[in-house]
């Protein structure tokens, strides 16, 4: 029994952590962004640790996240943090706030690669949103939201 | 009205590109005066950096702005910091903590605060850091290239294009800045809450 429970609490322990924040290359980005279903709804929020208008509106994210993922809706949290912050900060900040929606951490040094590749629109700013329906529905937004906003945004894409 | 008022926003908005001629402003410097570009006669142009005490990004790159005005002041191209940041919003920038941070750090080049936000409006900076590198063509300033300052914000050491470097460099062998144009990650500009 003791071994079970063991075993038991351990596998959910790992899970969590494996679950917490995963390095996402740009070109892994950009497959994700290129390759979304017809019927699916992507919304990708680029933030970091040192932005507090980004750590004001994640809740807002994590909100949608638990409403409509059964829905075709994927939030996708990015950091944008150092990567001498990725341990350090980012996961502790996560598993903190326990945050369900999936976390990246985006592996990446080169800004103007980085931005470039993500939105041509995008100067560089944080927070950043995009929103992404299918093939042909593709929204960036460079500001910050409140959770009415946000809501107004994705629940016109639901199918 | 209504015309006059999008006509206003969309300049805001836009300010300037490369090419761009920028026009002179005057603001107030860590040491109390005013500066303004005109008045720096010697210069043959500007590395003018919106930049703060607060932002991550802006501290990542506090040593290599000093940097880059140890290097190219004397061949006439010496760093103008302005500080645009609501200090309602972020105390840390306010014009007091400017000055504590300026000489903490030994800053030895101006750094201005841009009180109203129009300096930063005007060139179209959206966040910091920013840089604008202005070329003195006879009497103009023009905007010869815009962005970030090299390609590794993080690390020094593993920068590949130093782009603010490249281009001054062009200017001063007359050649075309090949890299007109950068992006880099930021921290927004705190506007001022109308």
């Amino acid at each position: 029994m003791r071994i079970f429970l063991c075993l038991f609490f351990g596998s959910i322990f790992f899970h969590l952590i494996g679950q917490s924040v995963k390095p996402i290359t740009l070109e892994e980005l950009q497959q994700q962004i290129d390759q979304v279903a017809e019927d699916q709804v992507y919304v990708i929020n680029f933030w970091a640790t040192w932005c507090k208008p980004c750590l004001e509106e994640l809740p807002y994210f994590e909100a949608i996240h638990e409403k409509y993922a059964d829905q075709g809706v994927h939030v996708r949290l990015v950091s944008l943090d150092f990567e001498s912050k990725f341990e350090a900060t980012v996961i502790p900040y996560i598993e903190k706030k326990g945050y369900t929606a999936p976390v990246f951490w985006m592996n990446e040094s080169d800004g103007d690669k980085l931005i470039n590749g993500i939105h041509e629109s995008w100067t560089g700013a944080i927070p950043a949103t995009y929103v992404i329906k299918g093939s042909a529905y593709k929204k960036f937004y460079e500001q910050a939201f409140t959770q009415q906003e946000l809501e107004n945004i994705v629940q016109p894409l639901i199918r | 009205m209504l015309v006059n008022l999008l006509f206003v926003i969309s300049t805001f908005a836009q300010g300037y590109q490369v090419g761009d001629q920028v026009k002179d402003f005057s603001l107030k410097n860590i040491d109390g005066t005013k500066k303004s570009l005109s008045e720096m006669k010697a210069a043959k142009g500007f590395i003018v950096v919106f930049t703060c005490n607060s932002c991550p990004y802006a501290k990542a790159y506090e040593q290599r702005i000093m940097d880059l005005n140890k290097k190219y002041q004397p061949k006439g191209y010496p760093v103008i910091a302005i500080n645009p940041n609501d200090p309602v919003r972020k105390p840390e920038d306010s014009f007091d903590s400017m000055q504590k941070r300026a000489k903490e750090i030994g800053y030895d080049f101006p750094y201005l605060f841009d009180e109203t936000q129009q300096v930063a409006k005007a060139f179209g900076a959206t966040k910091t850091p920013h840089v604008y590198l202005l070329e003195k063509k006879s009497d103009k300033m023009v905007v010869q290239y815009i962005g970030a300052i090299d390609d590794n914000t993080e690390d020094a050491n593993k920068v590949e294009e130093p782009y603010v470097g490249n281009a001054i460099d062009a200017l001063l062998a007359g050649k075309p800045v090949k890299k007109k144009e950068t992006k880099a990650i930021g921290c927004t500009i705190k506007w001022k809450k109308a």
